[in-house]
């Protein structure tokens, strides 16, 4: 062989890698086995559930590496009990607890900023029992200025600044933990529309800003990492603060894009009785569009398992 | 008998009084809700006010069982003498300590600071039982004047409502910078430990109030007690010659016991002893260079020849050896005339007249009359009734979980000044929380069962429509709906409306003012009027409440709610769905409270709400 034709060859070969390169991330992942699901939701009583769904997207260790800071934003608001849909249930906090700390989790905090009495809502949820079982004093209704820190969205289209929870802003990994509701005015609240919980001010979301849009510019700055969707009971109607139509799925969503997950629990359920598209959803429309996560739920891979 | 040295020392009494403030300090912490364990009624103290004790029953014309020991502290005066006032009264402890703390430590520093006998002279002394005849007339005729002089209350007030919410405010702003402390040590209890700040309404008067006491007590001591407590001057009128009473033996006449009598109940010169203006402390027993003090009650001792003991009932002989006594340190503080004490009840009972008279007034009050802010505790009383009864002590204001409660200005008239009104804007009323009835002595708040109380309507919500951000802007906030705890805000669809619109189900709203106080604007577009308020004195709320055709069953009551099914499907209301929140019949939802809101009906088609096309 000429000294240029193995040249020639060599350079051949190097344009063939590199025309390939995704070709052998394929390949490296088929090598570790197959793809992960872009969803995935499982069956089954609220802990078990959430646990083979987390799983079946790769495993907590896939969003929280050891060390690591993670705040879990559940549902709380209400002074109600886990029958009345309204907040998560705390079987499903409880098994995120367990398996961050299974991750290797350094602190983990449960945060919201409660509508109701916060005694009552914290106590009545039975989110805070469950988290002192675990670990006490890891959950905490914040609602004092100082724990909140002054924060900007630059990439938002309306609301540009709000205080967010300094714990939230210092977290390496943000799991959103939100029970599946309808909302009067949001359609639903699921994850993204959740994290209202994680700011200061919301009130400036209904009265200064327009409340799809504000949700989607909140996703800016604290956009779950895992989004945990917990449809073990859905507030199919009146949500979010009920009393509404509670139908019992059993199930529970997790994704890695909030935006599948959210778009995933609205196709599969039924709310006031009929079918609802995620493009009937503004905020999780315009997420979409502001490329936060994808609503096109049928494009993705959506596994479902039974705990 | 060795009287000499079984008597109790002066400290006796300052222990007793640093207890008793003590005690005081505990039981008003601990009046909080849920329900912290204490020994005793959160109301302990407020009990024991004499003068409340009389004249709350007296005003309301009722008889209020729980002020009884107020009733025991004026029979056991009759022989123990102002006690309470030495011993108990936690307003005259604070006064003792704040002046021990702000200017020195004898609790009556001598007769420069008019420790002497005639330290506030007779008239400046009468004017506590000139009010307390005023007070008493104008409760004769059904008024209540008296919360301006009843001490428990004003004191329970004054730490209640300006004290705890200042040292909370210290406490907090030790918490906040010690929150990078709390953290970097791992004390996550600390370091999310939020004392939700305590704010109350007028506190100047307060701060004024006792700012000029405290400047009268720099100027002589007890200046409250001597001369304007009118529950002191309910005591002096029971104990003019107690039972155990100050006696004197072997005098010496040092006057060192004047000098130190905090009440300047002894005449330096005679050595007399006013007994309705001594409060029993004994200071002078410890002061006594020759022990010759005693608070026994019987007359006298061996060792005591009896000629040499002074124990003044009335106007005793001056002794001779005195020769450059002057006639005005020598005439002790009369009683005043008769004449005055009538003159000062008749008073009483002219401005009862002029307040029954004036047009705005609120003891003339029926319960469909009440200016638009009064909106009272769940569970008060009719308002003339609650406006006798109530001491303005700050219990119920303390106790309120949401720091809904605040004392009133003007809002509910002049002779509602300081009485609790519910602010809903600051914090709603809980529906789980039946605190303030239970810790109001006088009742004037019924103490009533949870079950009870959550039908005691306080008000009832109304929508603004020229502001709220769905009636006048069609923009989608459906905050109001959301946070109602009943189920009483419907939102409603309607033609040429972008955004479906709150309305209120006036059988379901109870006037709590959850949507008030989460209206997203900066004025609220929804708010809490005292329509359709129930003010009940006896009869079940309950009861009062399912007759008057409302419904307060909440969600976690397991109701049958139409949303939850069953109720929906028999009266076949489903196509109402979003919006046909607790409409239980058909043609029962629309009321008068819903303003141009027609029955919610979806159209076929039409979507859920919050979606869009």
């Amino acid at each position: 062989m000429k000294r240029r034709d193995f040249l020639k060859w060599q350079v051949a070969g190097l344009g063939l890698l590199g025309v390939n390169a995704p070709l052998l991330a394929v390949a490296e992942k088929v090598f570790d086995g197959p793809p992960l699901p872009d969803v995935a939701v499982a069956k089954g009583s609220p802990g078990p559930a959430t646990r083979a769904a987390v799983n079946q997207i790769g495993g907590m260790t896939r969003f929280v590496k050891p060390g690591q800071k993670v705040v879990i934003k559940p549902n709380m608001s209400f002074a109600r009990g886990p029958e009345s849909a309204v907040n998560t249930h705390p079987e499903v906090i409880g098994e995120l607890l367990v398996m961050c700390r299974e991750a290797g989790a350094g602190k983990i905090l449960v945060l919201d900023h409660v509508l109701q009495d916060p005694e009552l809502c914290l106590g009545r949820s039975g989110i805070r029992d469950i988290c002192n079982a675990f670990q006490p004093g890891i959950c905490h209704n914040l609602a004092a200025e100082s724990f909140f820190v002054e924060a900007d969205l630059p990439q938002a289209a309306e609301m540009r600044t709000n205080a967010f929870m300094r714990d939230v802003l210092e977290a390496d990994v943000i799991i959103a933990a939100p029970v599946a509701k309808s909302h009067s005015a949001a359609g639903v609240s699921l994850s993204l529309k959740g994290q209202m919980g994680l700011i200061y001010d919301r009130r400036v979301m209904h009265s200064r800003y327009d409340l799809s849009t504000s949700i989607v510019d909140l996703a800016e700055r604290v956009k779950p990492h895992l989004a945990v969707i917990d449809a073990t009971r859905v507030l199919a109607t009146n949500g979010p603060g009920g009393p509404g139509n509670v139908i019992q799925p059993g199930e529970v969503i997790a994704s890695a894009d909030p935006v599948a997950a959210d778009a995933t629990a609205v196709t599969s359920y039924e709310w006031y009785g009929r079918k609802i598209q995620p493009r009937q959803v503004q905020h999780l429309r315009l997420a979409h569009q502001r490329k936060l996560g994808r609503m096109d739920i049928e494009a993705l891979v959506t596994k479902r398992v039974t705990a | 008998m060795k009287p000499s040295r079984k008597r109790i020392p002066g400290p006796w009494a300052q222990a007793a009084q640093a207890a008793s403030l003590v005690f005081f300090w505990l039981l008003l912490l601990g009046t909080v809700w849920p329900e912290a364990w204490l020994p005793v009624d959160t109301d302990f103290f407020l009990q024991m006010d004499p003068l409340a004790a009389v004249l709350a029953p007296l005003a309301g014309r009722e008889w209020t069982a729980a002020l009884l020991p107020g009733i025991a502290i004026l029979a056991l005066s009759l022989a123990a003498g102002r006690f309470f006032c030495g011993w108990l009264c936690p307003f005259g402890a604070t006064l003792t300590f704040a002046r021990r703390l702000l200017w020195g430590k004898a609790p009556a520093a001598g007769g420069e600071n008019g420790g002497s006998g005639t330290g506030g002279a007779g008239r400046t002394r009468n004017i506590k039982f000139l009010a307390l005849a005023l007070m008493f007339g104008a409760a004769l005729a059904g008024v209540n004047d008296f919360y301006w002089g009843t001490p428990i209350p004003l004191i329970t007030r004054f730490y209640a409502l300006l004290i705890h919410p200042v040292l909370l405010l210290l406490a907090q702003l030790g918490l906040t910078s010690g929150q990078p402390l709390f953290a970097a040590l791992d004390l996550p209890s600390l370091r999310y430990l939020d004392l939700s700040a305590r704010r109350f309404d007028g506190l100047y008067f307060l701060l004024v109030f006792f700012g000029l006491l405290l400047w009268l007590e720099r100027r002589q001591p007890r200046f409250w007690c001597r001369c304007l407590c009118p529950a002191g001057a309910l005591l002096a009128l029971v104990s003019q010659r107690p039972l155990f009473r100050r006696r004197v033996g072997r005098c010496s006449r040092c006057s060192r016991c004047a000098r130190f009598c905090p009440m300047g109940a002894i005449d330096p010169q005679t050595m007399q002893t006013r007994h309705r203006e001594c409060i029993a402390c004994r200071a002078c027993v410890a002061a006594c260079p020759t022990r010759a003090v005693t608070f026994a009650p019987w007359k006298g001792h061996a060792e005591i020849p009896p000629e040499r003991t002074a124990d003044i009932a009335g106007q005793a002989d001056l002794p001779d050896d005195l020769p450059n006594v002057s006639p005005r340190i020598a005439h002790f503080p009369l009683l005043p005339s008769r004449r005055a004490f009538l003159g000062s009840a008749g008073l009483g009972l002219l401005l009862a007249g002029v307040q029954r008279s004036d047009a705005y007034s609120l003891l003339n009050a029926d319960n469909r009359s009440l200016p638009p802010h009064c909106i009272r505790p769940p569970g008060a009383v009719p308002e003339p009734l609650f406006l006798a009864l109530c001491l303005r002590c700050g219990e119920c204001m303390k106790v309120c979980p949401s720091n809904a409660l605040q004392p009133a200005w003007l809002t509910a008239g002049f002779e509602g000044l300081f009485s609790p009104l519910l602010a809903p804007r600051r914090g709603p009323c809980v529906p789980d929380c039946n605190a303030c009835g239970q810790v109001c002595p006088t009742q004037a708040i019924r103490p009533l069962p949870l079950e009870e109380k959550r039908w005691a309507r306080v008000g009832t919500a109304v929508v603004l429509q020229n502001t709220c951000l769905a009636w006048a802007w069609g923009r989608a906030c459906i905050v109001c709906q959301e946070v109602c705890p009943y189920g009483a805000v419907k939102l409603q669809k309607m033609e040429g409306f972008a955004a479906p619109a709150p309305v209120v189900n006036n059988e379901r709203c109870y006037g709590c003012g959850y949507c008030e106080r989460h209206c997203p604007l900066s004025v609220p577009a929804i708010v809490v009027e005292p329509l359709n308020a129930l003010r009940l004195t006896e009869a079940s709320y309950r009861r009062t409440a399912l007759a008057a055709g409302m419904d307060y069953t909440l969600p976690e009551d397991g109701a049958e709610h139409p949303e939850t099914g069953s109720e929906a499907g028999a009266h076949g209301k489903r196509e109402a769905g979003p919006q046909g929140i607790g409409i239980r019949k058909p043609g029962d939802g629309a009321t008068a409270a819903e303003g141009s809101g027609h029955e919610p009906d979806a159209p076929e088609g039409s979507l859920p709400p919050g979606f869009s096309p």
